[in-house]
């Protein structure tokens, strides 16, 4: 084989694995923290921020959470890529999520989810009359 | 002119029949289950207080959030009307876009008198995807 091709192949193989390593798979609240408050089903969504793609699909397979207070978890019935929390009780709680992104199988943990009991949110800044 | 006295009762009557007849959804209630097939917006609507002053008002805070359910970037736009059962805009209506932090926030309502509070939420997205839902407090 032409060593000129060998260069091309192999530069061609970097390139693979470079996007392969430039695929970042993150876990992203719909939510922000300080609506995270006890007896509320807050959303979450596992994203597959790929370099150069689009919508890489993403599964659950499964939702866990550790932790002292009570607590349940379950993956969306129309988005396969968005899950919920709920807690019963305030406290600071771990979330482990089992995802498959294009094939691949990662486990993806929310360390630390602080839920309160009690509700801070600031007023709208622009709420319009009637 | 008969048919307008005709037309106008009708209306009448539907406007009474969705005051008085319609699934309004109590202040517990889980949020998507009112959301018939795929729910386009993820939120949710608690009381944080309700009382009443000196004045024989009815004082009402309430918890709101929402997010677009395709994409948590994205913005969504809200409008709420409070009514009770014979007034209509009994308090400000309130409206905006919310995005990022400002997709959680608290609104106010000083009712004039001590009845139910009802309360309209219409959500448009980026799309012009549309959804309204109903409570009373």
């Amino acid at each position: 084989m032409n060593w000129n091709w060998v260069g091309i192949l192999y530069l061609v193989s970097l390139g693979f694995e470079s996007r392969s390593l430039a695929q970042s798979t993150e876990i992203q609240s719909h939510y922000p923290e300080s609506a995270f408050i006890i007896n509320r089903m807050i959303p979450f969504q596992v994203l597959n921020r790929s370099e150069g793609e689009d919508g890489a699909n993403v599964t659950l397979s499964s939702v866990g959470i550790e932790g002292d207070g009570e607590c349940s978890s379950a993956v969306d019935s129309h988005y396969p890529d968005v899950f919920h929390v709920i807690c019963r009780t305030p406290g600071s709680y771990n979330v482990i999520v089992r995802s498959r992104t294009n094939g691949v199988n990662e486990v993806l943990v929310i360390n630390g989810l602080e839920i309160s009991d009690q509700v801070n949110a600031p007023e709208p800044s622009d709420e319009e009359g009637q | 002119m008969n048919h307008r006295v005709y037309l106008m009762g009708l209306l009448s009557l539907s406007f009474f029949t969705f005051q008085n007849c319609g699934e309004f959804r109590a202040q517990a209630d889980s949020i998507q289950s009112s959301q018939a097939g795929v729910p386009q917006f993820f939120y949710d609507l608690q009381p944080v207080e309700i009382s009443i002053d000196a004045a024989n008002r009815k004082h009402f805070i309430l918890d709101f959030v929402v997010s677009l359910a395709r994409d948590p970037d994205l913005p969504v736009s809200y409008k709420f009307q409070f009514s009770t059962l014979l007034i209509t805009g009994v308090c400000r209506s309130a409206e905006g876009v919310a995005s990022g932090a400002g997709k959680h926030f608290h609104i106010d309502c000083l009712m004039p008198t001590q009845e139910d509070m009802y309360v309209q939420l219409m959500l448009v997205g980026p799309d012009e995807e549309t959804f309204v839902d109903q409570f009373r407090f």
